[in-house]
């Protein structure tokens, strides 16, 4: 059971990190771009749940899944180097905490 | 002095006592409302404030983005295949590898009666401090203010979303109030109410929370992360074309400004949402008093302290406006 603020504390958390990373200058410009771009798209994210949680009685089952995609995408964000292929696996991560979390808005 | 004239005495002076005390009582619940309206007052201003910045952070996140136009939201490019695409998309664009984000902050219609329930809720703990050692407490002032502050918060709801539950809630929160209006004035009949349905006042404070708490880090924060990452893309893309240390100087400032000011924002909502849980704590208290038995000095101790608790609770909403 997790609660939805504590899906919104990860999230904000997450994109956090990734603008941090984006603004890391030893990495190429277009790995910077491309983590400042998923910082952007969980920020949309995190915005569209705090105005449509679809669920979200305080404590729901529903909200297990995007919180552990985050916890996984946190993981792997806070490891990475400029090598490329941990920079793919990262992106890869990010973008299933951000489905995740879509998973859970209603449109 | 005759039998007659002195019992007609007597009961003049108990009549008198009584008018008296029922006074001073509901003067004690009238400068809890009082107190509870100018705290809410000042603490508004502070949110006007931090729903300015939450603007300007958006605004800068447009000026620093070329490719981006001000609308109610923005398209967001979600691909950037050579790194060298801009970062919104043209309006209507139809490519679902995109995502949106809205540029409008908390609506202020939203936030001023949140905060007026808060200082209502405060008042009426407040006056509710007192029963216990009231004969006739006077709390229906308290009460019709937490009323009409519900009231128009239940208004106010279209302007955000809430979850089922947080909707239940406050219309319980309602209702326990509608209930307790009736036994104004009767001591033994508020504490057994307070005592028996006070889960209805905790699930309504609690709903309050909720809803602070999803703002705060769902919008505020997010804005205020989207505002300082903008303004770096920008100072950064202005710092290469000066190698003049005061002109460079100068170009940075805002990056400390912005961060101090939405580090405020953010500051105000975890402030208020704290005192919204010692409410909970002077709740709790007066719901297990009505439990004890306790003795009459105790009464009047127990009574002061809660009582001072709220007026420090009042104090420091009111003294949010102050972080700006």
């Amino acid at each position: 059971m997790a609660k939805l603020i504590e899906v919104l504390e990860g999230a904000s958390g997450l994109s956090q990190l990734l603008f941090n990373k984006a603004g890391n200058a030893t990495f190429p410009v277009k790995v910077q771009a491309a983590l400042r771009s998923d910082a952007i798209m969980i920020v949309s994210a995190t915005q569209a749940l705090t105005q449509r949680p679809l669920f979200g009685n305080g404590a729901d089952p529903q909200y297990a899944s995007p919180l552990a995609e985050i916890a996984q995408a946190t993981k792997a964000v806070s490891a990475l180097t400029n090598a490329s292929s941990a920079v793919n696996s990262a992106r890869l991560e990010v973008v299933q905490a951000k489905e995740a979390m879509t998973a859970v808005t209603a449109h | 002095m005759d039998f007659h004239r002195r019992a007609t005495v007597l009961i003049c002076a108990i009549a008198l006592s009584s008018c008296g005390a029922q006074k001073i009582l509901v003067e004690d619940t009238r400068s809890f409302v009082a107190a509870g309206r100018t705290a809410t007052a000042s603490a508004t201003q502070f949110f006007v404030e931090a729903r300015y910045r939450q603007l300007e952070a958006n605004i800068l996140l447009i000026a620093a983005e070329p490719s981006c136009e001000w609308g109610t939201t923005i398209l967001l490019r979600k691909n950037f295949p050579t790194g060298r695409e801009g970062l919104c998309l043209p309006a209507g664009s139809k490519s679902a590898d995109n995502g949106t984000y809205s540029l409008e902050p908390i609506p202020l219609g939203a936030i001023k009666p949140s905060l007026a329930l808060i200082g209502a809720l405060s008042a009426y703990l407040g006056a509710l401090s007192k029963v216990s050692n009231s004969y006739e407490p006077q709390i229906g002032p308290a009460i019709d203010n937490v009323i009409e502050k519900l009231s128009l918060f239940k208004k106010a709801e279209a302007l955000f979303t809430r979850t089922e539950p947080q909707k239940a809630a406050i219309v319980g929160l309602l209702e326990y109030f509608n209930e307790l209006r009736v036994y104004d004035g009767q001591a033994k009949q508020i504490r057994d109410y307070v005592n028996k349905n006070g889960n209805k006042f905790e699930d309504g404070r609690a709903a309050l929370v909720e809803i602070l708490q999803n703002w705060n880090v769902g919008i505020v924060d997010t804005s205020a992360q989207l505002a300082k990452d903008s303004l770096i893309q920008g100072v950064n893309r202005s710092l290469r074309r000066t190698t003049d240390f005061n002109r460079r100087r100068k170009l940075l400032e805002p990056i400390t400004e912005i961060i101090i000011e939405q580090q405020s924002a953010k500051e105000g909502f975890s402030n208020v949402i704290e005192l919204l849980n010692e409410l909970q704590t002077v709740h709790n208290h007066l719901r297990d008093f009505a439990n004890k038995k306790y003795t009459a000095e105790d009464k009047i101790r127990i009574e002061r302290e809660n009582s001072a608790q709220i007026w420090e609770i009042i104090s420091r909403l009111g003294a949010v406006a102050k972080a700006f």
